[in-house]
């Protein structure tokens, strides 16, 4: 196998969760901005577990990431993992 | 227990609002307006020999057994090519009328071979001359004739001994009329007319095996070879098999416990009497010498396998997985249910994850296929199916047929299709490649658009662009069925001109104009019918275009309707059912979600324990946890991920990195290479249950051997859950099916008992649809109002370039059916006894691959080696393959990209590579290797099995 292509294929899990974040919002940007960031958010919660919704609020918060403006706005609303 | 007998009309029964009345042998009769005086008498019982003819097929008058007098008119017309007329007085009996019968069977009768040993399927034949009473053949049997004929027995499945052949040309109408194929022909004249598969023999010529002309035989001539070698069946039992989507009924006709054929069964609701090549004749994999019947467990996947009882391996699997979680944590084990198991089993499955494992780490081999499909149907049409029965392609005027190949995929619903389109109807076909139906014999596409892969949108917005620009939006049903405010977004944004026909030709690389006439044709009628596969799906923008198929058909009113509708076709025998019952990890059975504190509470009440209110993991999500380390303990129930889902070594490093797997399977396939625990399976043939079809029809599966490897198959997910601690109780399938009605508002209604009674039902099938729904939304969509969606076109980020020119798509083929575990394993091999690449001319030449060349195919992601096929059907710059065998690795080439909603993986694009070698690739020497070190069976020990 090429080495140099096993980054594309086999990203690191958070680096593809911010993938699909962005793949997400990809579709939803054709929708006025607020509702967009609604869904993307609620598709998220509805289809991400609790770990994966944590895992991708961790690497959207590191440092000189840059998200496209409706996956930083969904963020926000991303749900977090309950407490216990 | 007895043969299941059908009873024959001799000629269809006709569709007329008028209805006329005879008497028939002093009775009165009345029949629809049309129906032949054959059909007319056999409706009061009487039943007038004949030879030529079958009520599936029209009349053709050629045997001149079936003759009757009429009153009022001159001689002995043919029943069969009679209609019934009003007042008209019909004689089925009488002295003159015997005599000319006996007389026409004496003569065919005079040239039919005399040993009784070999006119096994001939009953027919044979009842006929007693129903005559044929006694003596005054010719003899000395003069000229065909008994020395030599058979043709090139066919694995079929024998054609022309000595038996009454050329009542039943077959080569079947091949026409039923089939669709017009493989057989007669050649000569008169005596010397024979029955020929073209030019050449059958296994050679362009006949599909589809059977329909063995089941249309009268005399023997055709004839299963099972029959010859075992004899004629004593008993039948109908079931449904369990290759693609169409769900067919068939008769399983025995010998004691031994099938000796498959025959497609009438009263099937889903296929009326018609079958293909897998579900007729490919069912020897049930008994195929490789079949795994004892469990066995290992401590490493590198140990040999050891046998051991029931009670061991499931108590190890149950330790196992309860140690996984103690260690790791609740969500640490998973389960994959399987679109090849029943309804049942798959509950049970769905159930032990949420109520035994507590957690909803439950996926599903859907995921990989028709994902999209529950995605975009729900968020558009509020239900995650199609919205038709298959009868109703029967009443289309135009079909859009996009990504989809039926008559390879879902073969006996494509010969219902070409029978339509035979009758008239227009076709659009959208696919990269040209597949049959764009130019079949009697059949030929409007229009192909053969858009390249990956821009299924693009098209689909194109095509909507000019419904609304044009003027043929069916206003009235937008106004009265659909949200207005979404479909002036919608037509809004499929107005402007960045979707028009002309921009999106740039990515399509479909001429303007073609899209722009073939959208008036869609939408230029009353029944339009939208029919899609894999093709549509299995794409990073998969949901998309399903949404995108949705609004087309409500734009121009075309669900809610015979004729009309979206209709996916699903892969595998229960993708619908499997799905139906709550195999996502993000909903309970009938498409709930797990948060909603309503359905969650039924379910925690019926089932005495809490449940998760969050979504648990899809298939893609378990594998990259694995492989981080988090997750540890997986049961795969009749799914093969290693050689089914993209990029191979991605999979098997997830399944490597696991602590324990457990398989259960018919056979060791490829994952179970990386497996800690094997439980054997059962086949259809082996099982109680139901599958529910492409068209949300549930059908029996019904038992026609005990399990092979010793237990149901259902009992094993009951037993584990037992072993773990939760109580589950059944003491038949019936009752896991009671439970699914109680829990599901669209199963409400649904029992065993119904079953039986109507054969099949439809969901949605409760107290509104008592009898179930063949056509869904008629009035109103199941969510109120038509939700438009816009879809933008975003193209993949998988993009050919100069490293990977060419754009590999995939596919299968219609004598393989999947991974081809089953298939593999029958004389279907002889159609299809490797995977090959099809590459077209252009490429190849620039590539100096000849046809049968050994060549490369490598992606990004990886690489294999295949043996080229020059095809034509390709357009340059994509080449094609298939998946059916694990050695050929298509999906170590295929990458992860998936669908934006679903992540179903985008198997139907992947940028690569093609050149010539001579060698195989290391992936392939390695999985050789493995092949042989990890599938070792140590000798049983004499206590080991129950």
């Amino acid at each position: 196998m090429n080495q140099d292509s096993h980054s594309f294929a086999h990203d690191h899990n958070k680096a593809k969760l911010i993938r699909m974040a962005k793949e997400i919002a990809d579709f939803f940007h054709a929708y006025p901005q607020d509702q967009a960031v609604e869904s993307i958010a609620g598709h998220i919660n509805k289809f991400w577990t609790p770990k994966m919704r944590e895992d991708f609020l961790a690497a959207a918060a590191e440092p000189g990431l840059s998200l496209p403006p409706l996956v930083s706005a969904a963020r926000e609303k991303v749900r977090r993992r309950k407490a216990g | 227990m007895s043969l299941i007998k059908e009873l024959d009309y001799g000629t269809p029964i006709r569709i007329a609002e008028k209805e006329v009345s005879l008497t028939i042998d002093g009775e009165k009769v009345s029949v629809p307006a049309g129906t032949s005086v054959m059909a007319a008498a056999m409706t009061r019982g009487v039943k007038i020999p004949k030879l030529c003819a079958s009520d599936n097929l029209e009349p053709f008058g050629s045997c001149r057994l079936c003759l009757v007098e009429i009153e009022g008119r001159r001689g002995t017309p043919a029943s069969c090519t009679t209609p019934a007329e009003e007042g008209m007085v019909v004689h089925t009996q009488s002295e003159k009328l015997a005599r000319l019968r006996r007389g026409v069977i004496e003569l065919y009768a005079s040239d039919y071979p005399r040993d009784v040993l070999t006119s096994a399927g001939g009953a027919e034949f044979l009842d006929a001359a007693a129903e005559v009473g044929l006694r003596e053949v005054r010719y003899g049997f000395e003069g000229a004739n065909h008994l020395e004929d030599a058979p043709d027995l090139s066919n694995p499945y079929f024998a054609y001994d022309p000595a038996k052949c009454i050329v009542c040309s039943r077959c080569v109408r079947a091949c026409e009329e039923v089939q669709g194929t017009f493989a057989l022909t007669v050649e000569g004249r008169g005596f010397e007319s024979r029955i020929r598969p073209g030019s050449t023999d059958f296994i050679n010529s362009e006949c599909v095996s589809c059977g329909a002309c063995v089941q249309a035989c009268p005399t023997g001539s055709l004839i299963e070879k099972s029959v010859v070698a075992q004899g004629m069946p004593e008993h039948s039992i109908v079931t449904t098999c369990a290759y693609c989507g169409v769900g067919c009924s068939f008769k399983a006709e025995m010998r004691g416990e031994e099938l000796v054929r498959m025959v497609p069964y009438k009263g099937g609701q889903a296929n009326e009497g018609h079958s293909c090549v897998k579900g007729r004749f490919a069912f020897g994999y049930a008994t195929h010498k490789d079949r795994m019947l004892k469990p066995m467990i290992r401590e490493k996947i590198t140990d040999p396998w050891r046998e051991v009882s029931w009670d061991e391996a499931i108590g190890r699997a149950a330790s196992e997985l309860k140690r996984l979680q103690a260690a790791y944590g609740r969500e640490s084990i998973g389960v994959i249910t399987s679109s090849r198991c029943t309804n049942e089993e798959t509950f049970v499955l769905q159930k032990l994850a949420r109520a035994a494992f507590h957690n909803n780490n439950v996926d599903t081999c859907a995921r990989v296929c028709h994902s999209p499909t529950g995605y975009g149907l729900n968020s558009t049409l509020g239900t995650s199916a199609g919205t038709q029965d298959f009868k109703s392609v029967d009443e289309a005027d135009v079909i859009l047929l996009i990504g989809a190949n039926p008559t390879d995929g879902h073969p006996v619903f494509a010969s219902r299709m070409k029978r339509r389109l035979r009758a008239g109807a227009r076709l659009i076909v959208a696919d990269p490649r040209a597949i049959d139906l764009v130019r079949t014999p009697h059949v030929k596409a409007d229009y192909h658009l053969q858009l390249k892969p990956g821009t299924n949108v693009a098209l689909l917005n194109s095509l909507a662009h000019v419904v609304v620009t044009e003027g043929l939006v069916d206003e009235a049903y937008v106004r009265a069925r659909c949200d207005l405010e979404q479909f002036d977004a919608w037509a809004r944004f499929v107005a402007s001109q960045k979707n028009s026909p002309e921009e999106m030709e740039k990515y399509t690389g479909v001429p303007a104009r073609d899209v722009r006439a073939a959208a008036r044709l869609y939408a230029s009628v009353k029944n339009a019918a939208i029919y899609y596969g894999l093709g549509i799906t299995e794409h990073s923008q998969g949901s998309t275009a399903v949404m995108a198929l949705a609004n087309l058909a409500m734009a121009t009113g075309n669900i809610g309707h015979v004729g009309a509708g979206v209709n996916p076709l699903r892969g595998q025998n229960n993708v619908q059912g499997s799905c139906d019952m709550g195999s996502f990890p993000h909903e309970f059975s009938g498409y709930r979600h797990v948060a909603r504190d309503d359905v969650r509470g039924s379910f925690e009440k019926y089932w005495g324990v809490t449940l998760d209110d969050e979504p648990g993991l899809r298939i893609p999500n378990m594998i990259d946890e694995a492989i981080e380390g988090n997750f540890k303990g997986l049961f795969v129930q009749g799914e093969d991920i290693a050689q089914s889902d993209p990029d191979t070594q991605h999979i098997t490093a997830g399944l490597a990195a696991m602590e324990c797997v457990i398989i259960q399977d018919l056979f060791l396939n490829e994952t179970a290479k990386y497996a800690h625990i094997f439980l054997p399976g059962c086949s259809f043939l082996e099982k109680d249950g139901t599958f529910t079809n492409a068209e949300r029809r549930i059908n029996r599966v019904r038992k026609v051997m005990a399990p092979l490897c010793g237990k149901d198959e259902w009992r094993v997910g009951v037993e584990l859950a037992q072993a773990m601690g939760y109580e589950m109780n059944y003491n038949h399938p019936s009752e896991i099916m009671d439970e699914i009605a109680a829990l599901t508002p669209t199963f409400a209604g649904v029992s065993y008992r119904k079953l039986d009674e109507l054969g099949s039902v439809q969901w949605p099938c409760n107290d509104q649809a008592p009898e179930g729904t063949p056509i869904m939304h008629v009035d109103r969509f199941v969510i109120g109002k038509g939700h438009f969606m816009l879809t933008e076109y975003v193209p993949t980020r998988e993009r050919s370039g100069p490293r990977y020119p060419l754009i590999l798509t995939t596919g299968r083929i219609l004598s393989q059916y999947n991974v081809g575990q089953q298939t593999r394993r029958t004389d279907n091999v002889l159609w299809h006894l490797e995977d090959v690449l099809e590459i077209h001319p252009f490429d190849a030449e620039q590539r100096g691959v000849v046809d049968g060349d050994l060549v490369s195919l490598s992606s990004r992601v990886g690489d294999t080696t295949l043996r080229a096929k020059i095809s034509e059907r390709m357009q340059p710059g994509v080449v094609y393959t298939t998946f059916h065998f694990p050695g050929s690795g298509a999906n170590v080439v295929t990458t992860d990209n998936s669908d934006w909603a679903t992540n179903c993986p985008e198997y139907k694009v992947t940028a690569v590579e093609v050149r010539r070698v001579n060698a195989l690739s290391s992936w392939q020497e390695r999985n050789a290797l493995e092949d042989a070190t990890m599938r070792k069976v140590l000798e049983a020990s004499p206590d080991a099995a129950e």
